[in-house]
C-alpha cells in the first residue's frame, strides 16, 4: 500500500549565517516541553538543551573572533547510540531519522555513552512547571518524566502531523511545508530542513550548490550524519591587519 | 494514589503486583469533561491548532507574528511571513512573552495603599476605579508615562494627559534620542530610514549591535542572513565591546570609548584624500564642515596613536565601503557619550560620503504617517527632559502620575532618586502584569492585561520603507486562564475620560478604516466594505502599501563641529579600586522585560553563555594580571552606587573596559527574576550628553574591587565537553573561493605541527587514503 | 518467609491477585470481579440504541458522525458538547425520564411557565461528567482522522462488521461504517462496553496486515 517514495530527513546548518542568537534554542524548548534549566541545573552542568549554539574562540584582542555553530542531534546512518541500547528504545527509522521511544527507555544511558557530539540528554529530575505555566505546554509532545533519555527528534510530531495531513488531502508533500522548530526561528535562515531524496528540495539544493562549504562533523568516527554543515568564510582569513601578528588559533 | 510508569517499575521491582492495580488509581477524575463542554464552536477542533496574526508589544518594532493556540491557550509564537518589517523572523525571545501571560506572578487583583508609608493591599474593582476617578479628576495635575510606543495606546495617553492640561513624557532605558536628534539634523525627519541591508554589499556600523538586540533585531536578523547569502555582503563593526554583531562582523574596530568619531572622520579623510568616491558627493559631504577639518585632521596614522586601532584596519574598511552598495548605521553605545550627537551624526554622514541614500543597498527614508487615532513619538524623553520632570514631581508640583508597562523605579539611575520624587506625588498609579518596583512603591496598583489579549495598533520602528501599520489583536480570551481580573490600560483611560473614544476595539478599527477610505484600492488589502477590509486586516496582520514612500532628496550636511562634543567620564573613586570604563548592555532580557520568564532567563548570552546571574566581562590577560578567576565576587562602584557581579573574563574585552549586561536585580518581582543579580542600571553616572541632553549612558567609569569569594557562574560552556582542540573543529572556516575540503587540509596540517609530531612534508602522507572521509555522499 | 509462616490461605490470596492482573493486562479489559465491570453507569444513561440502533429496530437510525463530529478531522473522536444534546431535546423527549431530566438540568433546559416556551440557557448549564469506556495510556498518540481517512478508502480492512450493513465490493463507504473495527457494533449497545482489547498487539497485527507504519514513532512521540 505504501506508495510514497522513501524519505530522508536532513538538515544543512549555514555557521556563516549563525550569529549566535539561540532563538533555535528557545524555539526548541518552547515547541518541545523540554523541562526548565534554572540556575541550579546551570551549576550542576545538567543543562538540558536539544540543540546548542557553541561558541568558540580565535585569536587575542583586538583580532579575535568568534564562531558560533548550532549542534543537534545529526541523526546518523551510523549512529553510535542505537546499537548499545538494551531494549531498543532508540533506533533509526526508514525515513532516515533517529527516533527515540520514550516509553521503552529505561534509563541505562548507554545511548549517551556512545553519542560523540554529545547530545543526548538523561532526565535527573522530574520535570516540574508551576501551575499557570502548564497552559503552554504544547500537547503534541510527550512529557518525558524521570529517568528517560530525550534528544532532538527533528520535530517528529510536525513530521507526522504534515504528512498525514498531506494523505488526508490526498495530496504530495511541499518541501518547506514541514519546519522543524529551529528552522522557524532562526531568524537569518541558517537552517534548512527537508527531504534529501527529493532533488527539488532546497535542503537537497542547498547541499549541491554549496558543497564546496559543505562538512560534517567528526567525519572521521564515520557516523554517517544527516546533518550537514558550511563552512562560515572568512574574508580576511589570510590578511593581517593588525599590529600583531596572525594569532595561532585555539 | 498518583503512581507514574517509573515509580511503578521500581516499586514492582520489589513487590511483584499485577499493573492494573495500580492503573486505576492515576485516572483523572473529570477527565471528559475538558473534552466535551457547554457549547463548542463547530470549527474549533479539539487538537487542531488555530493561528493568529498580531504584532509583538515588548519593544516597539511592531513584528508581525503568528501566535499558535490551541483550546484557548497559548503555545508558540513564530514570525509573520507576510509582515513587511520581519519577513517571518523572530526575536530569539519571541516566545518568552507567554510566560509573562502565564506567569505564576500575575497580579490578578487591584491594590491599593491607603498611606505613603503603608502596605499595598488588595481592593475590589469597583473601589479601585472610584478611587481612580478622584485620583484623575479634572482638577488634578497629571502625567503619564509610558515606554515610547507610536500606537492607539499613545494616542490616548496622549489626550488623556491633555485633557487634564497633563504632560505625557515616555521613558527608554539605555536611550537612542541621540539617534533621533543626529538624524533629524541630517535627513530632517522623525523617523529612522529603512537601511536595506538584504540587498547592500556593505554594511558598516557604529555601536548599534543590529544583529542581536538594536531597534528592530528580528527585521534586521532576516537582512543578515539575506545578506549573507548569494553575493555575500561584508560586515565591518566599530564598538568598544564585543557584541553579538561584532562577532558575527567580518571586520570588528575596538576604539577606546568615546572616540568612535575618530574612527568615523578617519575613514572619511582616506576616502577624501584618495577620492574613492565621485566629487559630487565629497562636496556634499564637506559642505559646511570647517576647511581642511577632515582631511588633515584625521589622518589614519594620527588616529592610530588616539584610539589604538590599527590604521591597516580603517584603510580596509574605507576601501571596501566606496565600493558598490554600503550602508553606514550608527546608534547604540556610539551615540551614548557626553559627545554621543555628534558621534553619531559624523557616522550617519559617512552614508552622505558614500552616496548611499535613496538608492536600493542603501538608506531608503521612511514616510512620516499620520493617523487620526495614532500618536506617540518614537524618541524617547531625554535625560535632561526627566530631570526636568522629576525636579517638579519632587517639588509636589504633580498630584498624579500614571505609569504604564515601564518600571522606572528599576530602570533608573539612583542618582536621580526617582522614588523620593514618587514619594512627593500624592497618587501614583502604575499598570502592570508583575510585581516590580515601581508598583511596590504606587498608590494604586492595576492588573493589566498583556499584548495578547488587547487590541492595538502600532507604526513599526523602523517602517520598511513604505507606510506600514501593524495590527495587534487579542488572540486569547480576556480574563482566560492565568489572566483573570486584568484589564485594559486604554479601556481604563476612557472610562475616565470618555470624550476620547468608546473602546480601545473601536478606536484600534477607526484606525484601519481611515487606511480603507485613504487606500484607494492599493495595499496589503483590497476590499469592497469596510468589514471585510477589518477581516482582512486581521488575516495578514495589518496594512501596508508600498505606494507610500518618500522621494529620495539629496543630503547636504551642516557643521557638526558646532556641536557642544566634549568626550568626558564620570568621575571614580581610585581609593576603591582600578579604574574602569563601564559598558552596559542588554541582550535577551532586554531592559528587565522578560526577567521574569523562565525561558528568557535561562537563554544562554551568546558571548558568555551566561544565564541567571549578572556578570562582568573582563579581559583575560587583565584578569590574570589582576588576579581575577571566573566567578569571583566582583565590586563595581560609580558615583551612583555601587553592585555586585561575577567576573567572566574572556578575550574580546577591550583592556580598560568591563561590560554588564542589564535585566537582573530587581528588588521586586516575580519568583524568576526576584534575588538574583544586579541592576546595572542603577549605578549609571547621571552624565548627559553636551549638545542635546541625551542620557549619556556608556559616559559612566567604575572602579573594580575583590570581594574575595567566589560563586559559581552559571553558564552553559563547560556542561558539554569541549570538542578535541584542533583547529577548524567543530567550526571550518574558509576564505571566499576556498573549499570546506582545502580547509581541512589546512588545518589537519596545522593541526600535526602544533603538536610537533611531524613537520609537513610532501613525499610522507597519502593522498588517497585522506580523501576516504572526506567524501561522504548523501541519501540512502 | 512470612508468606509460608501465615499460612496458605494467604499465599492463595496473593497468587490469586497477582492472576487477576495478569488476565486483565492480557485481555485488557477488567474482568468482572471485585468491583470491576465490563460495563459501567454513566452520569446519564444515554442509550445509543435508541439514537443510532437501526430504524427496524426502533431507533433512530443516527449517524455515528452526526455526534463524534470530529472524527474525521482530528485525532480524538470528541464527545459531543452539552449543547449539541440540547438542540434536539430542548423540544423532543418526555419529563417523566429520569435521565433526560438530568440532561436538561445539564444543558440549561428550562420551561418558562409565564410566555409557555422551553429556554436554553447555557449561562446555566454544566458539562456532562462522562466516564470514559476506551482508553489508551498516555503514551500512545492514536489519530483517529488518519484511520478513518484509511478505513473509508478500504473497506476490506473493516472488522467487526454488524450482519445488517452489507459493504461488500464497494469502494469506499462513510466514516460512521468503519467504527466497529474497534469499538464494535455500538449502535446496538444499551451501555458502551469494550469489545476489543486494543493492546498494541493489535494495532500491530492489523498495520503489518494492511501496510501501515510500524515506526514506533507513528505512535510513540
Amino acid at each position: 500500500m505504501v506508495t510514497e517514495e522513501k524519505r530522508s530527513w536532513g538538515m544543512v546548518i549555514d555557521t556563516d549565517k549563525c550569529n549566535g542568537c539561540s532563538g533555535c534554542v528557545t524555539a526548541c524548548q518552547v515547541e518541545n516541553n523540554i523541562p526548565l534549566n534554572d540556575q541550579n541545573k546551570f551549576e550542576r552542568g545538567r543543562v538540558m538543551s536539544w540543540i546548542r549554539v557553541e561558541r568558540y574562540w580565535e585569536g587575542e584582542f583586538p583580532d579575535v573572533k568568534a564562531r558560533f555553530i548550532p549542534i543537534l542531534c545529526q541523526h546518523c546512518a551510523n549512529a553510535p547510540c542505537e546499537p548499545v541500547c538494551p531494549v531498543y528504545a532508540t533506533y533509526h527509522n526508514d525515513e532516515g531519522m533517529n527516533i527515540q521511544v520514550y516509553n521503552r527507555c529505561v534509563g541505562t544511558r548507554y545511548c549517551a555513552n556512545g553519542c560523540p557530539y554529545i547530545v543526548r540528554f538523561f532526565n535527573y529530575w522530574e520535570p516540574a512547571w508551576p501551575e499557570d505555566l502548564r497552559n503552554h505546554l504544547n500537547p503534541d509532545v510527550t512529557i518525558r518524566s524521570r529517568g528517560i533519555m530525550e534528544k532532538c527528534s527533528f520535530c517528529v510530531q510536525r513530521i507526522k502531523r504534515g504528512t498525514r495531513n498531506a494523505k488526508e488531502e490526498n495530496r504530495k508533500l511541499q518541501d518547506g511545508e514541514i519546519k522543524p522548530a529551529c528552522q522557524e526561528a532562526c531568524s537569518t535562515n541558517a537552517i534548512t530542513f527537508g527531504d534529501l531524496n527529493d532533488p527539488n528540495s532546497e535542503v537537497s539544493k542547498l547541499s549541491k550548490s554549496e558543497s564546496d562549504r559543505k562538512y560534517t562533523l567528526m567525519p572521521q568516527l564515520n557516523t554517517d550524519p544527516n546533518v550537514m554543515y558550511l563552512a562560515t568564510i572568512d574574508p580576511l582569513k589570510y590578511k593581517d591587519l593588525g599590529e600583531k601578528a596572525k594569532s595561532n588559533e585555539h | 494514589m498518583k503512581l507514574n510508569r517509573r515509580e511503578f517499575l521500581s516499586l514492582s521491582g520489589k513487590s511483584a503486583a499485577g499493573a492494573v492495580i495500580f492503573a486505576a488509581c492515576s485516572i483523572p477524575e473529570k477527565e471528559l469533561i475538558v473534552q466535551s463542554p457547554v457549547d463548542m464552536p463547530e470549527d474549533l477542533v479539539r487538537g487542531i491548532d488555530t493561528w493568529y496574526a498580531t504584532s509583538w508589544n515588548e519593544g516597539a518594532s511592531g513584528d508581525g507574528i503568528l501566535v499558535r493556540v490551541l483550546e484557548g491557550r497559548l503555545k508558540k509564537v513564530k514570525g509573520n511571513p507576510d509582515h513587511p518589517v520581519n519577513r517571518g523572523a523572530a526575536r530569539s525571545n519571541l516566545d518568552s512573552a507567554i510566560q509573562l501571560h502565564y506567569n505564576p506572578d500575575r497580579l490578578h487583583d487591584h491594590k491599593i495603599r491607603r498611606s505613603k508609608k503603608g502596605v499595598l493591599s488588595n481592593i475590589s474593582k469597583n473601589n479601585a476605579n472610584k478611587i481612580l476617578e478622584e485620583a484623575t479628576s479634572k482638577d488634578k495635575k497629571i502625567v503619564v508615562v509610558t515606554n515610547p510606543t507610536r500606537s492607539t495606546e499613545g494616542w490616548v495617553s496622549e489626550k488623556f494627559a491633555k485633557s487634564r492640561g497633563g504632560r505625557y513624557l515616555t521613558y527608554e532605558a539605555l536611550e537612542e534620542s541621540n539617534l533621533y536628534e543626529a538624524l533629524y539634523d541630517i535627513f530632517e525627519t522623525n523617523e529612522i530610514p529603512h537601511f536595506d541591508i538584504a540587498n547592500a554589499d556593505n554594511v558598516l556600523s557604529f555601536g548599534a549591535d543590529w544583529i542581536k538586540n538594536w531597534v528592530s533585531p528580528a527585521g534586521y536578523g532576516d537582512a543578515f542572513g539575506k545578506l549573507r547569502s548569494g553575493n555575500r555582503g561584508f560586515i565591518a563593526h566599530v564598538e568598544p565591546r564585543f557584541s553579538l554583531t561584532a562577532a558575527s562582523s567580518d571586520l570588528w574596530i575596538s576604539p577606546t570609548p568615546g572616540k568612535e568619531s575618530e574612527i568615523a572622520l578617519s575613514i572619511a579623510n582616506i576616502i577624501i584624500k584618495e577620492k574613492l568616491v565621485p566629487d559630487s558627493q565629497i562636496k556634499d559631504f564637506l559642505n559646511k564642515f570647517p576647511e581642511g577639518k577632515v582631511e588633515f585632521g584625521y589622518d589614519p596614522k594620527d588616529v592610530q596613536t588616539r584610539t589604538g586601532v590599527s590604521a591597516k584596519k580603517i584603510n580596509e574598511i574605507a576601501h571596501r565601503i566606496s565600493i558598490g552598495k554600503s550602508i553606514v548605521i550608527a546608534g547604540g553605545s556610539t551615540s551614548a557619550y557626553t559627545n554621543g550627537k555628534f558621534n553619531t551624526y559624523v557616522a550617519f554622514a559617512l552614508n552622505v560620503l558614500i552616496g548611499s541614500i535613496g538608492k536600493k543597498g542603501g538608506v531608503i527614508l521612511n514616510p512620516e504617517i499620520k493617523s487620526d487615532y495614532i500618536g506617540g513619538e518614537a524618541k524617547p524623553n531625554s535625560l535632561k527632559d526627566w530631570q526636568e520632570e522629576l525636579a517638579q514631581w519632587r517639588a509636589g508640583y504633580v498630584d498624579t502620575v500614571i505609569i504604564k508597562g515601564v518600571d522606572l523605579a528599576y530602570l533608573m539611575p539612583n542618582s536621580l532618586d526617582v522614588k523620593g520624587a514618587l514619594a512627593n506625588v500624592e497618587n501614583v498609579i502604575s499598570f502592570g502584569n508583575i510585581m516590580n518596583e515601581t508598583l511596590d512603591v504606587s498608590d494604586i496598583v492595576i492588573p493589566e492585561t498583556t499584548f495578547f489579549e488587547e487590541w492595538g495598533s502600532e507604526i513599526p520602528n523602523p517602517l520598511p520603507g513604505y507606510k506600514t501599520i501593524s495590527l495587534q489583536q487579542p488572540v486569547v480570551v480576556k480574563e482566560g486562564p492565568g489572566a483573570s481580573g486584568a484589564v485594559s490600560y486604554v479601556d481604563t483611560l476612557i472610562d475616565l475620560e470618555p470624550s476620547i473614544g468608546s473602546s480601545n476595539k473601536s478606536l484600534v478599527k477607526k484606525v484601519f478604516e481611515n487606511e480603507y477610505s485613504n487606500s484607494k484600492n492599493t495595499g496589503s488589502v483590497i476590499a469592497e466594505n469596510k468589514s471585510s477590509f477589518m477581516n482582512g486586516i486581521q488575516q495578514r496582520g495589518g496594512f501596508w502599501n508600498t505606494n507610500e514612500i518618500v522621494a529620495p532628496k539629496n543630503i547636504r550636511l551642516k557643521n557638526p563641529f558646532d556641536y557642544n562634543n566634549e568626550n568626558n567620564f564620570s568621575e571614580v573613586d581610585s581609593s576603591y579600586g582600578e579604574e574602569f570604563h563601564l559598558i552596559p548592555f542588554t541582550n535577551t532580557l532586554m531592559d528587565g522585560k522578560l526577567s521574569n520568564s523562565p525561558w528568557a532567563q535561562q537563554s544562554a548570552d551568546g558571548i558568555t553563555t551566561a544565564a541567571w546571574q549578572t556578570w562582568v566581562e573582563i579581559n583575560s590577560n587583565q584578569a590574570k594580571e589582576l588576579n581575577i578567576k571566573e566567578g569571583d565576587i566582583i565590586f563595581l562602584k560609580s558615583d551612583s552606587g555601587e553592585i555586585k557581579c561575577l567576573a567572566y573574563p574572556h578575550p574580546a574585552v577591550q583592556p580598560g573596559t568591563l561590560c554588564v549586561p542589564t535585566g537582573q536585580g530587581a528588588l521586586k518581582g516575580g519568583r524568576y527574576s526576584s534575588d538574583r543579580g544586579s541592576n546595572v542600571l542603577k549605578i549609571l553616572s547621571e552624565k548627559s550628553d553636551g549638545e542635546s541632553g541625551a542620557f549619556a549612558w556608556a559616559a559612566t567609569k567604575v572602579s573594580l574591587k575583590r570581594a574575595g569569594g567566589n560563586e559559581k557562574l552559571p553558564k552553559f560552556e563547560g556542561t558539554v565537553e569541549a570538542f578535541p582542540i584542533e583547529p577548524g573543529v567543530p567550526v571550518l572556516v574558509v576564505a571566499p573561493g576556498q573549499t570546506a575540503h582545502e580547509a581541512e587540509e589546512e588545518n589537519h596540517h596545522k593541526y600535526q605541527e602544533m603538536l610537533n609530531f611531524r613537520k609537513h612534508d610532501e613525499e610522507s602522507h597519502d593522498e588517497e587514503s585522506h580523501d576516504e572521509n572526506q567524501k561522504t555522499e548523501k541519501g540512502h | 518467609m512470612p508468606l509460608v509462616g501465615v499460612g496458605g490461605l494467604t499465599t492463595l490470596a496473593i497468587i490469586s491477585i497477582l492472576l487477576a492482573g495478569l488476565m486483565n493486562a492480557w485481555l485488557g479489559q477488567p474482568l468482572p470481579v471485585l468491583g470491576f465491570e465490563q460495563t459501567f453507569d454513566q452520569p446519564i444513561n444515554f442509550p445509543h440504541t435508541k439514537h443510532a440502533g437501526p430504524i427496524s429496530e426502533g431507533g433512530l437510525g443516527m449517524d455515528c458522525t452526526y455526534c463524534h463530529r470530529t472524527v474525521a478531522k482530528a485525532a480524538s473522536a470528541h464527545v459531543p458538547a452539552v449543547e449539541l444534546c440540547a438542540s434536539c431535546h430542548r423540544a423532543v423527549g418526555s419529563y417523566e425520564s429520569e435521565d433526560l431530566t438530568k440532561l436538561r438540568l445539564n444543558a440549561g433546559i428550562y420551561e418558562d411557565q409565564e410566555n409557555k416556551q422551553v429556554i436554553v440557557d447555557s449561562e446555566m448549564a454544566s458539562p456532562i461528567n462522562w466516564r470514559r469506556v476506551h482508553r489508551l495510556p498516555d503514551h500512545v498518540r492514536f489519530v483517529h482522522s488518519a484511520h478513518i481517512n484509511y478505513l473509508t478508502n478500504n473497506p476490506s480492512a473493516i472488522e467487526n462488521v454488524p450482519d445488517r450493513i452489507n459493504i461488500e465490493d464497494i469502494d469506499a463507504v462513510p466514516a460512521s461504517q468503519v467504527c466497529s473495527t474497534c469499538h464494535g457494533d455500538v449502535a446496538n449497545m444499551e451501555k458502551v462496553y469494550q469489545v476489543e482489547p486494543l493492546k498494541m498487539g493489535q494495532c500491530v497485527n492489523c498495520h503489518r496486515k494492511n501496510g501501515g507504519p510500524t515506526d514506533c514513532a507513528a505512535c510513540h512521540h
